[in-house]
């Protein structure tokens, strides 16, 4: 009896010893169990602490103390390094044409550098900036001859370009400047594609290195696959500038507002230098605006040029047109030569330029 | 097959299944006050549509004019501060522009400068057009606030050689293709697209409408500004006269001259009003110190005649009264110093006031 008794209590004192063994294990379960999601939960408010707190300029910081990182941040586009100009030009070229047919001067001029086939191939997209800053008839010479435009996208079509395009992004209404110029109608014959602007064309373009447009809106929908860049620029008198030519021309580029720069013309035309290289431009010197400029309005304030010039550098085609078609050779250069030069983005003493000067009929 | 249902896990701290409410009833309470936020939302979404569809129409007038009352494309007249029948026969108006100080850059880009020195207020601009043909004219009126602003702009444009004409109470001039007029406070520049038969015939009809204006006639405009009067007396014609508001002859004190040129190389005779005789004095000394700059004194008589080391043209100004009167640029001595006296001769009594004059 005794026995059994021992037996029933050795049974009684297993069980007991079994079901302690089992609620340590299940304590010590609940334990690594709260301390898991103790730490996840630590974990998350720590993480989320730093993000809010964290100063903005450590690393995963969200902290925004004056709501500037709230805001959206549009793309900033770049132009490619170094433009669209060739490489291995050396010394610029510059080839001047004179006479009286538009089309021989044109490509009289281009031939002076090298020859069209130099600048543009087969595959290459082809935007051309002329000036259709007026809605003004041509004749009046504040905007690009579109008789030396058509002259030129017929040059650039024989050389094979895949696509032309003709663009500019004028103040007053930009319909009304390429019908009234007369360059939507001379462009569409010669059978370039026109690119008017429209607010969601522009887009936000780095300039590094330039004093007023660093980070500046910029007619971005013509450049978008482009891979050559031709500005087509009439010669005119300037108001503020002096001189309206071949480096201002990019100004119809950019957007936001831009009539602001005119308080420092000469220091926005330079960093119009450094935002656009191009492959070459061609001066218009068909007709010169030679007083009242830019706008003009009288025939008497236009006289005839009969030149066109090409160059790769446009401070020197522009110092070209300075001199021998403005007629005001001996005068001091317009500030924006100066500046412009100083960047090393072109050379205004012309004559160091490899000219090449032809008369044609 | 059906799905096994999820195992209770006590242990679990957030709930898995969070949209899954688990309570068999809810109280009529409950029922009343849901129902009554959801009337009160309908109420306030009722209230939004019907005040979207009636708008408050105070709440427009902020908007400009031209929002509110498009404007009308005139078909045979311009009209606004155009005179009234300006429209040349076989001609048709467009619509009218305006643009101020702020936004006058939009129309003229690069050369709003020029007329906002000259004191800029307004532009209004309308293309007329042939209905023949694509000959057009554009109509560029400025109001410069000022008879002397607008004839000081308007003598700025004048190219070399040009010639104007005095109408009542302006000048004119027509080269080639544009007309250029000056009436009153307004310099009105008429842009054709082309020199023909049928613009130039346009053209004398929108000078003959604004000359003719009945509103500009009882405007400012109808006499000169002094200086043309005074410099009209010693033989300048009020279309050769030009009006410096600032910086006159690249002088930084020099402001508000009126200049005119006898003949196409003879002197340039100048006349400016000071605040007070002394003032004058100073600006007389300011003007010979300025011309001594790039020149030799002449003799000692009063007053100083200098004798540019470049050109070798004579300059003088002197102080008479509260005037500032000179002469600039004359190629000989003798006749420069009687058209000087001539000049000082022609100026008003001391009580005038040059606005009157």
């Amino acid at each position: 009896m005794t026995k059994t008794c021992d037996r029933q209590d050795a049974q009684r004192d297993a069980q007991r010893d079994a079901q302690d063994v089992s609620c340590d294990a299940q304590r010590q379960k609940e334990r690594r169990a709260f301390l898991k999601q103790l730490g996840i939960i630590s974990g998350v408010a720590i993480g989320a602490g730093y993000a809010a707190l964290a100063p903005p300029s450590w690393p995963l910081s969200l902290r925004d103390p004056d709501g500037e990182r709230g805001k959206p941040r549009p793309k900033v586009h770049h132009l490619p390094a170094g433009g669209y100009a060739l490489k291995d030009i050396g010394t610029a070229p510059l080839g001047i044409a004179h006479g009286k047919n538009i089309d021989a001067l044109v490509r009289g001029a281009i031939d002076g550098i090298g020859g069209i086939k130099r600048y543009v191939t087969s595959d290459d997209v082809v935007v051309i900036k002329p000036n259709v800053a007026f809605d003004r008839p041509a004749v009046l010479g504040t905007t690009t001859n579109p008789e030396v435009l058509a002259a030129l996208i017929r040059l650039v079509k024989e050389a094979g370009a895949k696509e032309i395009r003709v663009t500019d992004n004028p103040i007053e209404s930009p319909e009304s400047c390429f019908e009234r110029s007369g360059i939507r109608t001379a462009a569409l014959k010669a059978g370039a594609r026109i690119i008017l602007p429209s607010p969601a064309d522009f887009e936000l373009l780095a300039t590094p290195g330039a004093t007023h447009i660093g980070t500046w809106p910029f007619f971005w929908r013509p450049f978008v696959g482009a891979t050559k860049v031709i500005g087509v620029a009439p010669v005119k008198d300037h108001n503020l500038c002096r001189a309206s030519m071949t480096t201002k021309n990019w100004y119809g580029l950019l957007g936001g507002r831009r009539n602001q720069f005119h308080q420092d013309i000469h220091g926005i035309i330079s960093d119009l230098a450094l935002m656009l290289r191009p492959t070459f431009v061609l001066l218009d010197g068909s007709r010169v605006l030679f007083r009242s400029g830019p706008t003009g309005g009288n025939l008497s304030d236009v006289r005839a040029g009969n030149t066109i010039v090409a160059s790769t550098d446009s401070l020197a085609a522009d110092a070209f047109g300075w001199d021998e078609l403005l007629g005001r050779k001996g005068e001091q250069l317009p500030g924006y030569f100066q500046q412009a030069a100083a960047r090393k983005l072109g050379n205004p003493t012309w004559q160091e330029a490899r000219v090449k000067r032809v008369r044609l009929g | 097959m059906a799905r096994a249902p999820k195992r209770y896990n006590p242990d679990q701290l957030f709930n898995p299944d969070g949209f899954r409410h688990y309570r068999r009833a809810y109280s009529h309470a409950e029922l009343r006050w849901g129902l009554s936020i959801l009337l009160g939302l309908i109420a306030i979404l009722s209230w939004v549509l019907y005040r979207g569809a009636r708008p408050d129409p105070a709440l427009f007038a902020a908007l400009t004019p031209m929002a509110r009352n498009p404007p009308k494309i005139p078909t045979s007249t311009a009209n606004g501060v155009f005179p009234k029948d300006l429209t040349p026969p076989g001609w048709r108006a467009g619509v009218i522009t305006s643009f101020d100080t702020k936004d006058v850059y939009k129309k003229i880009n690069g050369r709003e400068s020029y007329y906002k020195s000259f004191g800029f207020q307004r532009l209004d601009c309308v293309r007329l057009s042939q209905r023949s043909s694509s000959a057009t004219i554009d109509l560029e009126l400025f109001d410069q606030e000022q008879p002397q602003n607008a004839l000081g702009a308007y003598a700025g444009e004048r190219g070399e050689g040009q010639v104007d004409r005095v109408t009542p109470g302006g000048v004119a001039r027509v080269v080639r293709n544009a007309l250029y007029l000056v009436r009153g406070r307004y310099y009105l520049r008429a842009v054709g697209s082309d020199e023909s038969a049928a613009t130039l015939t346009a053209l004398k009809h929108i000078e003959a409408r604004f000359v003719g204006a009945k509103g500009a006639a009882k405007g400012p405009g109808q006499t000169l500004p002094w200086g043309y009067t005074l410099l009209a007396k010693v033989g300048i014609g009020a279309g050769a006269v030009t009006y410096e508001r600032e910086n006159a002859f690249s002088f930084e004190f020099a402001k508000d001259v009126y200049a005119g040129r006898l003949g196409k190389d003879g002197p340039q005779l100048f006349v400016m009003a000071a605040a007070s005789p002394e003032a004058a004095k100073t600006l007389a000394a300011q003007f010979h110190k300025s011309f001594s700059s790039y020149g030799d004194a002449v003799g000692k008589q009063a007053p100083g005649w200098v004798k540019d080391h470049f050109i070798g043209a004579f300059s003088t100004a002197s102080a008479i009264k509260r005037f500032v009167v000179g002469v600039r640029a004359a190629p000989k001595l003798a006749p420069a110093q009687k058209l000087l006296v001539q000049l000082e001769q022609a100026l008003p009594a001391e009580n005038t006031d040059d606005e009157d004059m």
